[in-house]
């Protein structure tokens, strides 16, 4: 079900969980078959290309700057993004740098994009700043669409405070995600959990799939973290 | 208390600075500090207050040394090369007996080095940092939660001491997100009419020069003893720190601070699964520095190891603290490189056998 869709834009608010959403994506995908482009020119820390040289040993191609190039802090994109979007023998996940700010990189490929066809995707924390109601919601959306050219047609709920996440925190973000869906005629389509949080818990109450989220984007005191942070 | 909300450091420390009262930011972007200026310039004019991005970062420290002159509650931030072109300012405040609180999300060096996380800046930040006779206290948070803590607490050692205050981040805590709540209420500012220009008492105003040009070596002698007794008390009242794990006697104390703490953490627990009692001291003040604590934590153990983010910088005061009372060795890691705890529980485990 998650991997509907043979190119998935995932978009949201600034710190909403983009990158983890999208990088979880591309770990259920098909080896061989399987593209995650980074496009974040936003974020120094905490990009999906951290994790390049784990998912290509794994079969998933992750493109975006490369060399010292991936280190850096301008706002540069790989040379290989038009090709993987153009490559329809691959299901294409990319990730998109936060806000209208980070959706804008988008604009460029709008055409590539809807030629190909697509699904875009807001993903929505409730515990982030100026996130917090359905009205703020379908503003981040409307001005994310206008930034990019392009229409999300699905809402992902994806309330946490990491560790910290209650099933209050995951049912309030499923409530104004799916509020915020239903008043602008979009599909809510999914609640994301971290796996390690489902068995505390227990069964939240909401009106959508749950999607169990691995953590892949580990800060480099939590173990398994090495990879991300020895570059 | 709010909700808790998830937050970047960068954006959460900002939001404490502005919640604590602060009205008055100057600043000059740079990664990986750019979310507080960005935050800023966002939330600062709907806050009523003054949001300005200089032409440069020698710009914004006097533009803050200009408000805190005026009584403003006033903050700047930037990161290592940045802080580096503030360090002129940052001496001439402190020259000034002035209150204002500076951010330093550091990345790697020397020069412009790179924008992973470091703590190479120890030495400047704990030794005055620009020219002349002077400290300013040093505050290193290791959360997202503390780093917030720490603006409203800055400014109160500000104002309590008329000194600039550091408040010592890295890349790591200024992008890393953490759940983070801020409380309802803050202390009030102090009143600024003991050194503020333009304030009245009882109706009059009060005649303050603020200068930090003393000709006459007997009276710049005269202000700097003046600048030492203040820091005597500082370091009488302001010394902070957190003992992990030292309940029981250990066999190894790490002395570490900010985000290498963290790392040390997670070892300090592995190790105590298999055995090895391993003891944490994490200096929050790194000036003040707490010798003594560090001195009674060390007693009784077989070695101390310092573990930082750089090449052996607060190792010195380490030994200051140990004076050769006890063998130390140290442990780092340069070039924005962070330990992995599996790296670092090896490396304590093989001092520890």
């Amino acid at each position: 079900m998650e991997n509907e869709g043979s190119l998935v834009i995932v978009t949201g608010c600034y710190g909403s969980g983009k990158t983890e959403y999208a990088v979880n994506l591309a770990a259920a995908g098909e080896p061989g078959r399987t593209m995650l482009v980074d496009l974040d020119v936003v974020n120094p820390y905490f990009r999906s290309r951290d994790l390049r040289d784990e998912f290509s040993a794994r079969g998933i191609d992750v493109v975006a700057p490369e060399g010292s190039f991936s280190h850096a802090d301008v706002p540069m994109l790989s040379r290989r993004v038009k090709g993987a979007l153009r490559n329809t023998e691959k299901r294409v996940i990319i990730d998109v740098g936060g806000d209208p700010m980070g959706a804008r990189a988008l604009a460029r490929f709008s055409g590539t994009i809807k030629e190909r066809g697509y699904r875009m995707r807001l993903v929505v924390n409730t515990r982030r700043p100026q996130n917090r109601t359905v009205e703020e919601v379908l503003d981040m959306a409307a001005r994310i669409e206008a930034a990019s050219g392009l229409v999300i047609q699905e809402l992902v709920a994806n309330s946490h405070l990491m560790e910290e996440t209650t099933r209050e925190v995951v049912e309030e973000g499923a409530a104004v995600a799916g509020e915020a869906a239903r008043q602008s005629g979009r599909d809510f389509f999914t609640v994301c959990v971290l796996e390690d949080l489902l068995p505390r818990l227990g069964e939240p109450r909401v009106q959508a799939r749950i999607f169990a989220l691995k953590k892949h984007l580990r800060k480099p005191w939590e173990p398994g973290s090495g990879k991300a942070w020895r570059i | 208390m709010g909700d808790k909300i998830l937050m970047k450091g960068n954006e959460a420390v900002a939001e404490a600075a502005i919640r604590a009262g602060c009205r008055h930011y100057y600043a000059y972007p740079i990664t990986p500090q750019s979310e507080l200026i960005e935050y800023m310039a966002r939330q600062m004019p709907l806050a009523g207050g003054t949001f300005l991005q200089a032409e440069s970062e020698v710009a914004a420290i006097n533009m803050v040394l200009g408000a805190a002159a005026c009584g403003m509650r006033v903050m700047t931030s930037s990161s290592s090369p940045g802080i580096s072109l503030k360090q002129e300012g940052i001496s001439y405040i402190a020259a000034c007996r002035l209150p204002a609180v500076i951010v330093n999300v550091q990345r790697g060096g020397p020069g412009l080095g790179n924008i992973a996380p470091m703590q190479a800046d120890y030495f400047q930040a704990t030794r005055g940092g620009g020219h002349g006779d002077y400290y300013t206290p040093v505050l290193s948070p290791s959360s997202v939660q503390e780093f917030a803590d720490m603006a409203p607490l800055a400014f109160e050692i500000a104002e309590e001491y008329r000194t600039p205050v550091v408040i010592f981040a890295d890349g790591m805590l200024g992008q890393m997100m953490e759940p983070v709540v801020f409380p309802d209420s803050y202390a009030p500012q102090k009143d600024p009419s003991a050194w503020a220009l333009g304030c009245k008492r009882e109706g009059e105003f009060c005649n303050h020069i603020i200068n930090s040009l003393f000709i006459d070596p007997a009276v710049l002698d005269q202000k700097t003893r003046e600048l030492f007794a203040e820091y005597d008390r500082i370091r009488q009242n302001e010394i902070r720190y957190e003992r992990y794990n030292l309940d029981e006697q250990p066999s190894i104390l790490v002395v570490s601070t900010g985000t290498a703490a963290r790392v040390v953490k997670s070892a300090v627990d592995a190790l105590a699964e298999e055995g090895i009692k391993v003891g944490l001291l994490r200096p929050i003040t790194l000036w003040p520095f707490p010798y003594q604590a560090v001195a009674e934590a060390a007693r009784g153990v077989k070695k101390v190891l310092t573990v930082e983010l750089n090449m052996g910088q607060m190792e010195q005061d380490v030994r200051l603290a140990l004076a050769g009372s006890c063998e130390t060795a140290f442990v780092g890691k340069a070039g924005g490189l962070v330990f992995t705890p599996e790296e670092l529980t090896e490396i304590i485990r093989g001092y520890a056998s």
